[in-house]
């Protein structure tokens, strides 16, 4: 089992999936039924992906659980996993979070269920084939597949104006990356013109790069920083390629505004990280000024727009384009804290987001309405509700002590000496000035949701949460103030992979070639 | 003055560019049709005018082969001409305009 | 000494080399007579007899496949055995079986004559067959046309519907007019293939080898340019494909998913096998056979923009879903020849073959996904195609929820979103093109990817997104169409997640035996 560890995590919400639809067959089926199944399977992968984590402590660069096995043999692409540093958090993020959208879609979806859940569990497979596929066109093939069950849970089970948002959701992400498909096939052949093998192997392609076999030329490695960039950037989204977002997510049920802020986005991030910084690193820091420019602008434009919505879950979709910034920056400064402070806000921003959505969508299932100016008053019907929803904001924000805060300010940090960003501390100083928005527009809106006066009688009337309620966003809560207090485990398994990542990236020369290297900090310098 | 080999390749260009003029401009089916006969006739000419030029039989031959295909796509092409004028009773390609063109 | 001497000496007859056409011929004759004497309650015999005889014959042409040691050409020539033929002769089985499973829900409802269809499709499958096995001109020249005089009845099968007349009709005009350019360009480049000792040939092979020995090397030029135009016409690349659409909507529905993946496919080997091996690469560039080469590629590699762009953004404003059917299949004949053109750019026997064996795996998935596709559309058509305008397909989703969602996955797959089909053989395609320095070429398919996925989306959205208003009376799902669906999915999966086996199959034979000169 060890050894097919991945492979079982991929095919588990697959099996689920046609579970599903068998019982769905069978004379006496109740549709009441299909949600624990769901749940059951989802929970399962979970479990199963904690198996992960073992051994992982040493904090090994390499890939670990690796499965490599001739896929196409007339193009030389390979069925190649493994996990990494990298890797690791964001396939436990994304095992953790199903189960908890599964959980909350327990009463919202009444209509379609089978459809509904299959989906879910389709979309689940495709997203933790993302992260672990180690052949580009492995990787590319679930980054795109996980695009439908997504299109298909926006446009069924939105609001009123979903399809339009499915469809922009749809038209961005698959049109930015299919250029990257072409650069994917480029990479092959300059990869084959090397070596005289075509491979889409990541491993391969990073080592022939590492030993100097092979080499990019630099207008080349230009185009293809591009296509790759343009496919992850719009996924982040980075400002200004950032429009589908608040549609998607305001549109989207629950469930599927949780997966798509807590997972969906983190591919983006994902895929800047391994494979722009790991095959292109000189056009990455070529590119950086423009990158952080970018992240900067979003940062407070993210944060600015946020502040304004009269939509709670659209106040939400924004700050997590200003949130994603943030993860940008801290990547392009090219330092270890930056780049560790930047999968930590990953993971945060998964978390705490995620725990946002879930509220958003239980008043808005109580109330059918998510309009701020509707609300008001919460406190006092709803003390538990309030208390948690609070400490979910307070987390989104940063306060110390939560888990926002971690990852923010490692980022920071990481810009701030980072000598890969001119004017390192105006960047820096911007960008804190948006953690001083976010807690301008989260305070605010909790003052007008949680606090304040009841806008409506119906206000009054609302029940606190339940036990299913609790148990669904128990769990993060849990993970904010622990990821906040402890954040230790997380880092210690992330820094290897990182390291190596971050070595490469400010220092492409191999091991054997002349060093240049004389000390940490000049390591970054041009 | 002997014939050349030009002289019947330009007859047979100049017969085959008048039939494809004329599918293009004719409307009635029955004369477009005839207009592709005569395409496949000046073919045919080029085809033995080589032959004859190059002592070779195997350019007759396939005129042979073209004149039978001819043929079959003439018993195919008016059994559907009829078809359509049972159907409508014109033969004007301008009124078959139930589908855009 | 004439070629027909020689002929005559050494006939050079070989059964085994045209056993899978001789196999279907016979077949298609056997239905006919059957169908002739059989009574009604025997309908099905014909059908099962074809299938029987498909089948056979792709077995025949696999047994060729696997005893590679016999001969690789008969007939003088004529008949040529390697990859391009055998998995072109594959496509064409696949295509006919699925035809008869679809076509058998239409002719019952209908009330059709059954054993007339399937002689007709029969004798067209022979001519698509002897199409890519063809070795000479002559060859290509009958098997297109046993193949167009078929197809030419089987649009006009609905003899009563006006539609189905014109397009019949049309197609029958714009076919033979076609034709007629395909044998003049004959004509010229058996012309031109004289020598100063040797009288002209139509034979592939030899044309290759007299490029630069011409008596008159523009006669070439003009003989290749009618080929291209009349191969144009027939695999419908723009600017030749206005008939396309209008034969495509007026044709029953079963007809339109055979002319889009059979004798589109057929096309393809014929206009390959004539211009990748008659002009081959050559190596001086300033001959006459380099810049015949350099023409004609040109010329293709526009041509492919064009007809990707072309029909993408055409089939957009269209409202009727064959009519968008017909345009989605003139942007796949565009992105197959963006491999043709690495095919016909390629230097060495290898790379050549890979881009062949892509173009012929291309147009595989593109049958199964387009067959399956109409599969659907029939059966929601119902009789004399009555629905099929995109309102039609309003709100269906979760009402015929099996149908929908098959025709769902086709149409990514068409689109070309991974785990699918469509996307292996866009893969393939694209990574022999790159190869080739084709990079321009391949931005513009995926660029007309992006634009394809409004109208593919279009359907999903209008089945699943939106609520119905008019009553709807789910159709029923018959057997044959539901092996041809299974069939098809199956396919689509298999193609789209484990190609290796197929491509390795397709590829397993590059053709050494015309070799570059």
């Amino acid at each position: 089992m060890q050894s097919h560890l991945l492979t079982i995590l991929i095919l588990l919400p697959v099996i689920g999936a046609g579970t599903t639809v068998i019982y769905s067959l069978t004379p006496g089926a109740r549709e009441s039924h299909l949600r624990w199944i769901a749940l059951a399977f989802t929970t399962l992968s979970f479990l199963v992906s904690l198996l992960l984590i073992q051994g992982a402590g040493g904090g090994l660069a390499a890939f670990r659980f690796a499965e490599n096995y001739s896929w196409i043999t007339a193009i030389g692409a390979r069925y190649h996993l493994g996990v990494d540093g990298i890797s690791l958090w964001l396939v436990l993020l994304t095992t953790l979070l199903m189960p908890i959208a599964i959980l909350s879609s327990w009463t919202a979806i009444a209509q379609r269920q089978l459809t509904y859940f299959v989906l879910m569990l389709l979309l689940e497979s495709a997203m933790i084939g993302v992260f672990v596929s180690l052949d580009l066109l492995l990787f590319y093939l679930f980054f795109e597949a996980s695009l439908v069950p997504m299109f298909f849970l926006i446009g069924v089970w939105g609001g009123e104006r979903r399809i339009y948002a499915a469809v922009k959701f749809f038209i961005y992400t698959a049109v930015g990356s299919l250029l990257m498909l072409v650069g994917i096939i480029a990479l092959y052949f300059i990869h084959q013109t090397a070596t005289g093998i075509g491979t889409f192997d990541y491993v391969v392609l990073t080592e022939t790069l590492r030993t100097n076999v092979m080499a990019i030329s630099p207008r080349a490695e230009f185009w293809l920083f591009l296509a790759f960039a343009l496919a992850f950037c719009i996924k982040v989204p980075l400002w200004p390629l950032h429009t589908w977002l608040p549609d998607a997510h305001t549109e989207a049920p629950t469930a599927g505004s949780v997966i798509l802020a807590g997972v969906l986005l983190k591919m983006g991030t994902y895929g800047l990280l391994r494979f722009n910084f790991g095959l292109f690193p000189n056009a990455s820091r070529q590119f950086a000024p423009l990158m952080i420019t970018l992240a900067v602008i979003g940062i407070i434009y993210g944060a600015l727009v946020a502040m304004v919505q009269p939509d709670v879950k659209r106040l939400v979709a924004y700050s997590s384009v200003s949130h994603m910034g943030f993860v940008v920056l801290g990547l392009f400064s090219f330092t270890e804290q930056g780049m560790q402070g930047a999968l930590y806000q990953m993971l945060s921003h998964g978390v705490s987001t995620g725990a946002l959505f879930l509220f958003v969508g239980m008043i808005y299932e109580r109330r059918h309405t998510r309009m701020i100016s509707d609300f008001g008053g919460l406190a006092r019907p709803m003390p538990w509700f309030s208390a948690l929803f609070v400490i979910a904001s307070l987390s989104s924000i940063g306060l110390p002590f939560l888990n926002g805060f971690v990852g923010e300010f490692l980022i920071m940090l990481g810009s701030w000496t980072s000598s890969a960003v001119q004017h390192a501390w105006i960047v820096t100083m911007l960008a804190g000035t948006g953690v001083i928005w976010a807690a301008v527009y989260m305070l605010w809106m909790l003052q007008r949701v949680v606090f304040g006066t009841k806008t409506s009688e119906a206000n009054a009337k609302l029940s606190d949460l339940n036990l299913r309620e609790f148990a669904l966003v128990l769990p993060l809560m849990v993970l904010m103030l622990f990821m906040g207090v402890y954040p230790g485990p997380f880092l210690s398994r992330t820094r290897a992979s990182i390291e190596a990542t971050r070595r490469f990236l400010v220092n492409p020369r191999p091991a054997g070639a002349p060093d240049v290297a004389k000390g940490p900090r000049d390591n970054q310098s041009r | 003055m002997t014939p050349q080999l030009s002289w019947y390749l330009a007859l047979s260009a100049m017969l085959f560019t008048i039939g494809v003029v004329g599918v293009l401009i004719k409307r009635n089916v029955i004369s477009m049709f005839m207009c592709i006969e005569l395409m496949l006739n000046a073919v045919n000419l080029t085809f033995v005018a080589f032959s004859s030029f190059f002592h070779d039989v195997s350019g007759q031959l396939f005129v042979f082969i073209v004149m039978t295909v001819a043929a079959a796509e003439a018993a195919v092409g008016l059994g559907i001409i009829i078809t359509i004028f049972r159907n409508r009773e014109s033969l004007d390609v301008d009124d078959a305009s139930v589908l855009k063109l | 000494m004439s070629l027909i001497a020689l002929q005559a000496t050494n006939p050079d007859i070989n059964l085994t080399l045209i056993a899978p056409e001789l196999i279907i011929g016979i077949a298609g004759v056997l239905v006919m007579m059957i169908d002739a004497f059989a009574r009604r309650g025997q309908r099905w015999l014909t059908g099962g007899l074809s299938i029987v005889a498909l089948i056979a014959a792709g077995g025949a042409s696999i047994w060729l496949g696997a005893g590679w040691r016999g001969a690789r050409s008969a007939f003088n020539g004529m008949i040529v055995l390697d990859d391009l033929r055998l998995s072109f002769t594959l496509i064409f089985v696949v295509v006919s079986i699925l035809t008869i499973l679809i076509a058998a829900a239409w002719i019952d409802i209908e009330k059709l004559p059954a054993g007339e269809f399937h002689a007709l499709l029969l004798f067209a499958t022979c001519g698509m067959m002897l199409m890519a096995s063809a070795g000479d001109l002559v060859i290509v020249f009958l098997g297109l046309e046993i193949l167009s005089i078929a197809t030419y009845v089987m649009a006009g099968f609905r003899r009563t519907d006006v539609r189905s007349n014109e397009s019949s009709l049309k197609y029958f005009i714009l076919g033979s007019f076609a034709s007629a350019f395909l044998l003049y360009g004959i004509a010229l480049i058996y012309g031109a293939t004289a020598t100063a000792t040797l009288p002209g040939t139509t034979n592939i092979a030899t044309i290759a080898g007299r490029l630069n020995h011409s008596l008159y090397p523009p006669l070439l030029l003009a003989g290749a340019a009618m080929l291209l135009v009349g191969f144009g016409f027939k695999i419908a690349t723009a600017p030749f494909h206005v008939w396309t659409p209008d034969v495509y909507e007026g044709a029953p529905t079963p007809v339109t998913a055979f002319m889009a993946a059979g004798p589109k496919a057929a096309g393809f080997a014929s206009f390959m096998r004539v211009f990748v091996f008659g002009f081959p690469i050559a190596t001086a560039a300033a001959s006459t056979a380099g810049y015949t080469h350099k023409s004609w590629l040109g010329t293709l590699a526009i041509m492919a923009a064009l007809t990707m762009s072309v029909g993408n953004i055409v089939a957009i404003v269209q409202n009727n879903v064959k009519r968008m059917l017909a345009y989605s299949s003139i942007a796949h004949a565009g992105y197959a020849l963006v491999g043709f053109v690495a095919a016909g750019a390629a230097t060495d026997a290898e790379q050549r073959s890979a881009a062949l064996t892509s173009v012929a795996f291309y147009l595989l998935t593109y049958a199964v996904m387009n067959m399956g596709a109409f599969a659907i559309v029939t059966l929601i058509a119902r009789g004399n195609d009555r629905r099929t305008a995109v309102e039609d397909y309003n709100g269906i989703g979760f009402l015929s929820p099996v149908l929908a969602f098959s025709l769902s996955l086709f149409l990514l797959s068409l689109l070309g979103m991974p785990l699918t089909a469509g996307f292996m053989g866009k893969v393939m395609v694209f990574t022999t093109a790159v190869r080739q320095g084709y990079l321009w070429l391949v931005v513009i398919g995926v660029l007309n990817t992006a634009v394809s996925a409004y109208y593919y989306l279009r359907l999903i959205i209008v089945m699943f997104f939106r609520e119905r208003n008019t009553p709807w009376d789910a159709p029923r799902l018959p057997v044959s169409v539901a092996l041809a669906l299974v069939i098809t999915i199956a396919g689509v999966f298999y193609l789209g997640l484990f190609p290796g086996r197929v491509l390795n199959a397709f590829g397993a034979h590059p053709s050494i035996s015309l070799s570059i000169r």
